[in-house]
C-alpha cells in the first residue's frame, strides 16, 4: 500500500497509509474505533475504493490511478466482524459456496477437509448458519474464505464478538490454520492483546493515520509516542531530565536509548517496576515511596504509591506479601525508561 | 401479570379468541355443509361441465401468467430503487407504491375508459398486474432493506460478479417476501369482481356474483363457490410448501449499513424507461382518466345527491368495521404473544385460513346463515360488520402481534412494583404501547373496507349506498362521469394509509406484508 487516502464526502478517513505486508506473514492492523482500520480493510478487499494511492498484491495493481480490480477478481479472503454467513445456506453450502464448478465434485470431502481445518467437527456441515454459536460461526467463515485458496486473507475483528475464554482458543486456532496454509494475513482489531499475540508485524493506527509499524516486542518495548504506549499497554509515567544515555525522575537515575537531552517524559511499563519493603531495601537505586491504597486482584495486587514529586502511580505486585496503607516501601526499575520529548 | 394472567384471565381470553374463530369457521362449514346436502350427483353435474372448465382456464391462466409478471416486475422496481444510484429513486420508490391506493376496479375502470377495447385475459393481467405488484414490491423493499450488506461482500470475496451474489444470495434471501406477496395478489386475483367485470374477463368469482344476482342463492353458485374455495386452499398449500422450511434469521448483530448502490452505467437509460413506464402505466393511466372524468362533470358532477351520504356512510363502516376487528384481535394477539400453545396457534391461523378465502364466498356464507337461522341478522349493516371482520381480522392480528411483543415484560412488572394492580398495569403500561400498531392495524382494515366491493354488494342492506357501491352502480352503467367523483373520494381517503405503509417498509419494524 503507497499513499493510501480515503475520504467520504469532506470527512477525511484515511491518509497516506503506506504499509507493507511480507508475503506469508501475518499483520495486525489495531486502532480504536473511528480509526479507519475497518475502511483499511474495505478498501483492501475492493468493496470501496481509495481516493488516492495504489494498492499492490504481488506485483499486481488491485486499486489506483485508473485501476479498481472489482472485489470478486481480487482473490483476497475477507472474513466479517460476525462472519456474514449465508443465513438461506447450510453450514456446507457456505463452505462450498466459492469453490470452482469443477471442484464440486468431491465438494464433501473438501468442505470435511475445510472444516477439519479450522477445527470444527465436519457433522456441522449439515447444519444452519444460526445453529451454530459465535465462535463455530467465525470458524465457518474462515473456512469459506480459506476454500478459495486465497493469497492473502483479511480478517475484521473476527474475534471481537465472543467471549474471553473462546477468544484466544479461536484466535490460536485460525492463527495457526493460516500458517500451516502459508496466507499472507491482516487482521484488524481495537484488542491490545489481539494485536499483540497474533501477528508477525504490528501497525498502529490513529486518525486515519499510520503512527507506528513494527514488531509487536518493538512497538511494546520501544514505542514511538505517548499515545501509541498507552494503546499498547498500561503505562507509568514521569517528569524527567535527560541526559546522553540517562534519565534523571522520581525513580531516580535511569538509563535510557534516545538521544534526547533536557527535559521530557520518561514511561515504564508496570511490570518494569519492582516494589521491595523498605527494611530489606539496598537503597543503592530505586526511591522510597507511600503505599496508599491497596487493591486485591487475585494473583496479584495492585498497589497505588505516593512518590515525592510525582503524582501517586498504580503498580501491581504479586499477592502473599502483606502491604497497608502508610507503608514505607522502595521502587525500583528494570530496564532501559523509554522518552519521550516533554509536552 | 404473566402468573396473574396466567392463573385467572387464559380462560376468558380463550373463550374470547375462540369466539371470534368459531365465527371464522362459518364460511368453510357452508361450503362443506352445502356441497353435502347438494348431493354427489346434482354436484357432480354443476362442477364438471364445459362453462366451469372455460372459468378454470380463465382463472389459473390469469394466476399463472399475473402472478409471476407481479413478482419479476415488483422485484425488479425494488432493486432499481433500494440498490442502484439512479437518480431520483426516492421519487419512484413512493410513486410505485400509489397502486395500492388505487383500488384494482378504480384502476380498470380508469383502463377500459381510456381504452374502451380492452377486454379478455390478457387485459385482465394487465389490469391486475398493475394494481397488485406493489405487494410484491412493498415486502422486497422491506426485506433488501435489512438484508445485512456483509453477507454480499462475503461472496463478492469469494470470487462471484455481481449478477452471481444478486442470483445466489440476494435473491434466496428474498424468497419469503416474494413468495408471500405471490400468495396474497394469487387470493386477490382468485377474489376480484370489479375489476374483471368491466373488462368483460369471467372468472370464478364474476361468474358466482352473476349467478348469485340471476337465481340469487342457487345451487350453482354454491358449487362454483365451493371450486373457488379449493383453488384458494391450493394457493394456500402451495405457498407453505414454497417457503420451505428454511429460516432467514440475520445472523450476529453486526450493524446494519445501508447496503453499497450499484451504478448502472449503460443500463441506467433501461431502468429509467422500466420505471417510467411502470409507474405511468400503473398510476398515471388510472388518475389521468380519473381525472378527465372528473374535470369533463365539472362542479355538476360533485352535486350527486348520494355523495356525501355514500361518503359518510363508507368512512361510518370503515370505522365501526376497524374498531370491532381491533379489539377482536386483541384477545387472538394476546393468546398468541404472551401464552402461546397449540389452541393459541389454530384459534390464530383459522382467521387467516379464513380471510384467505374470497369475501365473496363469506359474504355467501353469512347471507345463507343469516336467511336459514337467523333471519333478524339479514340485511342488516351489523352481518356486513361480521363479513368485513373476518375479511380484514389478520391486518389486525399480525400489527397487534408484533405490537405486543415489542413490550417488556418488565415494563408491566415494573409498574406493578411501583403499587399498579396488575390489570391496571396491563392498561397503563401494555395498551400504551400497543397503541401505535393497534392503530396501524386498523388503518390498514379501514383501507381494505373503504375498497371492498363484493361482499358489500352482496350483503348490504338496502338503501346501501358506499363509495365503491355508488362508482359501482355507475361505471357498471358507463356513465363514467358520474362514478369519477366517487373513485376520487375512495383514492384520497386509501392515499395515507397507503403513506404508513411506504412509511413502514423503510422502517425496520417488520409486519408490512399485512394486505
Amino acid at each position: 500500500m503507497r499513499g493510501i487516502g480515503k475520504s467520504f464526502g469532506t470527512t477525511s478517513v484515511l491518509e497516506s497509509i503506506d504499509l507493507t505486508v511480507p508475503a506469508g506473514s501475518k499483520t495486525v492492523i489495531v486502532g480504536s474505533s473511528g480509526s479507519g482500520k475497518t475502511t483499511l480493510l474495505r478498501l483492501l478487499s475492493g468493496f470501496d475504493l481509495p481516493n488516492a494511492g495504489t494498492i499492490r498484491i504481488g506485483s499486481q495493481i488491485v486499486a489506483g490511478p485508473g485501476v479498481a480490480v472489482p472485489a470478486h477478481r481480487r482473490g483476497i479472503g475477507h472474513v466479517a466482524q460476525d462472519g456474514a454467513l449465508f443465513p438461506h445456506l447450510t453450514v456446507g453450502q457456505n463452505v462450498a459456496f466459492g469453490l470452482d464448478r469443477h471442484e464440486r465434485g468431491d465438494r464433501t470431502a473438501v468442505v470435511a477437509g475445510l472444516l477439519e481445518l479450522v477445527s470444527l467437527d465436519p457433522s456441522l456441515a449439515s447444519r444452519r448458519p444460526d445453529e451454530l454459536s459465535g465462535g463455530q460461526q467465525q470458524r465457518v467463515a474462515l473456512a469459506r474464505a480459506l476454500a478459495r485458496k486465497p493469497a492473502v486473507m483479511l480478517l475484521d475483528e473476527p474475534f471481537s464478538a465472543l467471549d474471553t475464554g473462546l477468544r484466544a482458543a479461536t484466535r490460536e486456532l485460525v492463527a495457526a490454520a493460516l500458517s500451516s496454509a502459508g496466507i499472507t494475513t491482516l487482521l484488524v482489531t481495537h484488542d491490545r492483546e489481539e494485536a499483540l499475540t497474533f501477528g508477525d508485524q504490528v501497525a498502529v493506527l490513529r486518525d486515519g493515520r499510520l503512527a507506528q509499524v513494527g514488531t509487536p516486542v518493538t512497538l511494546y518495548s520501544a514505542p514511538t509516542d505517548l499515545a501509541t504506549a498507552r494503546f499498547l499497554g498500561d503505562v507509568v509515567v514521569f517528569p524527567a531530565e535527560a541526559s546522553g544515555g540517562r534519565v534523571q525522575c522520581a525513580l531516580g537515575l535511569v538509563a535510557q536509548s534516545s538521544t534526547l537531552v533536557g527535559s521530557c517524559v520518561a514511561l515504564f511499563r508496570p511490570e518494569q517496576l519492582v516494589v521491595e519493603t523498605a527494611e530489606s531495601g539496598t537503597t543503592a537505586a530505586g526511591c522510597v515511596a507511600r503505599v496508599l491504597a491497596i487493591e486485591f486482584q487475585g494473583a496479584s495486587q495492585l498497589l497505588t504509591l505516593e512518590l515525592a514529586g510525582a503524582h501517586p502511580i498504580d503498580v501491581p505486585v504479586a499477592s502473599g506479601a502483606t502491604y497497608r496503607p502508610g507503608d514505607q516501601v522502595v521502587l525500583r526499575s528494570l530496564g532501559d525508561a523509554v522518552v519521550f520529548a516533554a509536552g | 401479570m404473566l402468573t396473574r394472567l396466567r392463573r385467572r384471565s387464559p380462560g376468558a381470553i380463550i373463550a374470547m379468541a375462540a369466539g371470534v374463530s368459531l365465527l371464522g369457521l362459518v364460511p368453510i362449514g357452508y361450503v362443506v355443509v352445502t356441497a353435502i346436502l347438494t348431493g354427489a350427483p346434482t354436484l357432480t353435474a354443476l362442477v364438471f361441465r364445459a362453462r366451469v372448465g372455460e372459468l378454470l382456464a380463465n382463472t389459473a391462466g390469469l394466476v399463472l401468467i399475473t402472478v409471476p409478471l407481479c413478482a419479476i416486475v415488483g422485484v425488479t422496481a425494488a432493486w432499481l430503487v433500494e440498490r442502484t444510484r439512479l437518480a431520483g429513486s426516492r421519487a419512484f420508490a413512493i410513486l410505485l407504491v400509489v397502486p395500492l391506493a388505487i383500488p384494482a376496479f378504480v384502476n380498470s375502470y380508469g383502463w377500459v375508459s381510456a381504452v374502451p377495447s380492452l377486454n379478455g385475459l390478457w387485459s385482465g393481467v394487465l389490469v391486475a398486474g398493475l394494481s397488485y405488484f406493489p405487494l410484491v414490491y412493498l415486502p422486497t423493499v422491506a426485506a433488501l432493506r435489512r438484508l445485512d450488506p456483509a453477507v454480499e461482500e462475503s461472496a463478492r470475496s469469494l470470487g462471484v460478479a455481481p449478477l452471481g451474489v444478486f442470483l445466489r444470495v440476494v435473491l434466496p434471501q428474498l424468497r419469503l417476501p416474494i413468495v408471500g406477496g405471490s400468495l396474497i395478489i394469487g387470493l386477490h386475483l382468485l377474489s376480484e369482481y370489479g375489476a374483471f367485470a368491466l373488462i368483460r374477463f369471467d372468472t370464478f368469482t364474476t361468474a358466482i356474483v352473476d349467478q348469485f344476482r340471476s337465481t340469487f342463492n342457487g345451487p350453482a353458485a354454491n358449487a362454483l363457490a365451493g371450486v373457488l374455495v379449493l383453488c384458494c386452499l391450493f394457493l394456500l398449500v402451495g405457498e407453505s410448501s414454497a417457503r420451505g422450511t428454511a429460516r432467514y434469521a440475520r445472523i450476529g448483530a453486526g450493524s446494519a449499513r445501508p447496503a453499497e448502490r450499484s451504478r448502472l452505467g449503460a443500463w441506467s437509460p433501461a431502468a429509467y424507461l422500466f420505471l417510467t413506464v411502470l409507474v405511468l402505466l400503473a398510476v398515471a393511466v388510472p388518475l389521468t382518466s380519473v381525472g378527465r372524468w372528473l374535470a369533463s362533470g365539472g362542479i355538476a358532477a360533485w352535486s350527486d345527491r348520494y355523495l356525501l351520504s355514500a361518503l359518510g356512510q363508507t368512512v361510518g363502516y370503515g370505522l365501526v368495521g376497524a374498531v370491532v376487528t381491533c379489539l377482536l384481535a386483541f384477545p387472538i394477539a394476546l393468546l398468541a404473544v404472551r401464552f402461546p400453545s397449540r389452541v393459541a396457534r389454530i384459534l390464530e391461523s383459522i382467521n387467516y385460513v379464513t380471510s384467505s378465502l374470497p369475501g365473496l364466498v363469506t359474504a355467501l356464507a353469512f347471507v345463507t346463515v343469516a336467511i336459514r337461522l337467523v333471519p333478524v341478522l339479514y340485511q342488516t349493516a351489523a352481518l356486513v360488520i361480521v363479513v368485513y371482520l373476518l375479511m380484514f381480522l389478520p391486518r389486525a392480528i399480525v400489527n397487534l402481534r408484533s405490537g405486543l411483543a415489542q413490550v417488556p415484560l418488565g415494563l408491566e412488572e415494573a409498574a406493578r412494583s411501583l403499587g399498579r394492580a396488575p390489570i391496571l398495569a396491563f392498561f397503563t403500561v401494555t395498551l400504551r404501547f400497543v397503541m401505535p400498531s393497534a392503530l396501524a392495524g386498523a388503518a390498514l382494515v379501514f383501507l381494505g373496507i373503504v375498497t371492498e366491493l363484493t361482499s358489500t354488494l352482496l350483503l348490504a342492506p338496502n338503501g346501501t349506498r358506499t363509495l365503491a357501491i355508488q362508482f359501482w352502480s355507475r361505471a357498471n352503467d358507463i356513465d363514467y362521469v358520474g362514478a369519477a367523483p366517487y373513485a376520487s373520494l375512495m383514492i384520497l381517503l386509501s392515499l395515507p394509509v397507503t403513506y404508513l405503509l411506504f412509511a413502514r417498509s423503510r422502517s425496520k419494524s417488520t409486519a408490512v406484508n399485512s394486505l
